[in-house]
């Protein structure tokens, strides 16, 4: 055996030096891919939150629209309007079509929302167009709470 | 002159809605319907009165098409050359019914009728 050693150690030092660097390969491999994994949970779980803060803000706009207070729905619209471009660009890689459309659709009915209330006061509007306010902002934050739990699902999909 | 391009669009939607393809759903200014497609454009379509009868104000009909900034890329109107305004009228009837679903709303009733 030592004669063999003696003999071939060149060999051997090659083979082992071969197998020390498939395993380095592995390994190596294998963190690469928890990094980018743990990379994306917390992409995705940043992504939720913010998910969350524009769900937030849609539902204070329903409470303040009920409450009659428009300036303050208002000055939510005007945040909301914002978050939601922000929330498209920032993860436009990240969101499905179908959620882009969802959030652009928001983000429109959003304006359309600011139109009537820049005309003034809630109390003022006929029941129609009190309805018709009401309705909108109410689907505006359905459709960003659905957004969210989307966005939690998937994040808790890839911690998993 | 006519704008080729805008009248292909306008076809395009019209035809889509038609098939009913596209999600059409009301907003909180009446008489106006968005929908979005494609992740990165929004249409809308609204009905106003034209206000330069003095008598009897007519109702008139837009298509517009944002992109994801707002920003508008062209608006048609039933009055813009090569635009029937019967088609336009079509389309904001259509669109009207696909938003509030109210095939589909029918279809419950007659239902509800059947089981009478």
């Amino acid at each position: 055996m030592s004669d063999f050693l003696a003999r071939n150690w060149g060999n051997v030092a090659s083979v082992a030096g071969l197998v020390f660097s498939i395993l380095a390969f592995v390994f190596s491999k294998r963190a690469s891919n928890a990094a980018q994994e743990a990379r994306n949970a917390v992409l995705l779980r940043s992504l939720s939150e913010e998910m969350n803060g524009a769900r937030g803000l849609a539902g204070e706009i329903v409470t303040y629209v009920s409450m009659g207070r428009g300036d303050f729905a208002l000055l939510r619209a005007n945040d909301l309007v914002n978050q939601t471009g922000y929330l498209l660009a920032r993860w436009d890689n990240k969101l499905s079509e179908e959620s882009k459309n969802k959030i652009l659709s928001a983000g429109e009915q959003l304006r359309r929302i600011q139109e009537v209330l820049t005309k003034g006061a809630v109390s003022n509007l006929r029941t129609k167009a009190k309805a018709e306010l009401s309705q909108a902002c109410q689907q505006v934050n359905a459709t960003l709470s659905e957004e969210y739990g989307r966005a939690v699902k998937t994040s808790e999909r890839e911690v998993t | 002159m006519e704008d080729t391009k805008a009248i292909e669009f306008f076809r395009g939607v019209l035809s889509k809605t038609r098939a009913g393809r596209i999600g059409w759903q009301p907003t909180a200014t009446e008489s106006a319907y968005i929908a979005a497609i494609g992740g990165k454009f929004i249409l809308s379509v609204w009905q106003y009165e034209y206000p330069d009868q003095e008598t009897f104000p007519f109702a008139r009909y837009s298509l517009a098409v944002k992109d994801q900034d707002g920003r508008v890329l062209t608006t048609i109107t039933s009055s813009d050359a090569g635009i029937a305004e019967g088609e336009m009228r079509e389309l904001y009837e259509l669109v009207s019914r696909q938003a509030f679903r109210v095939n589909e709303k029918i279809d419950q009733v007659l239902g509800e009728l059947s089981k009478l």
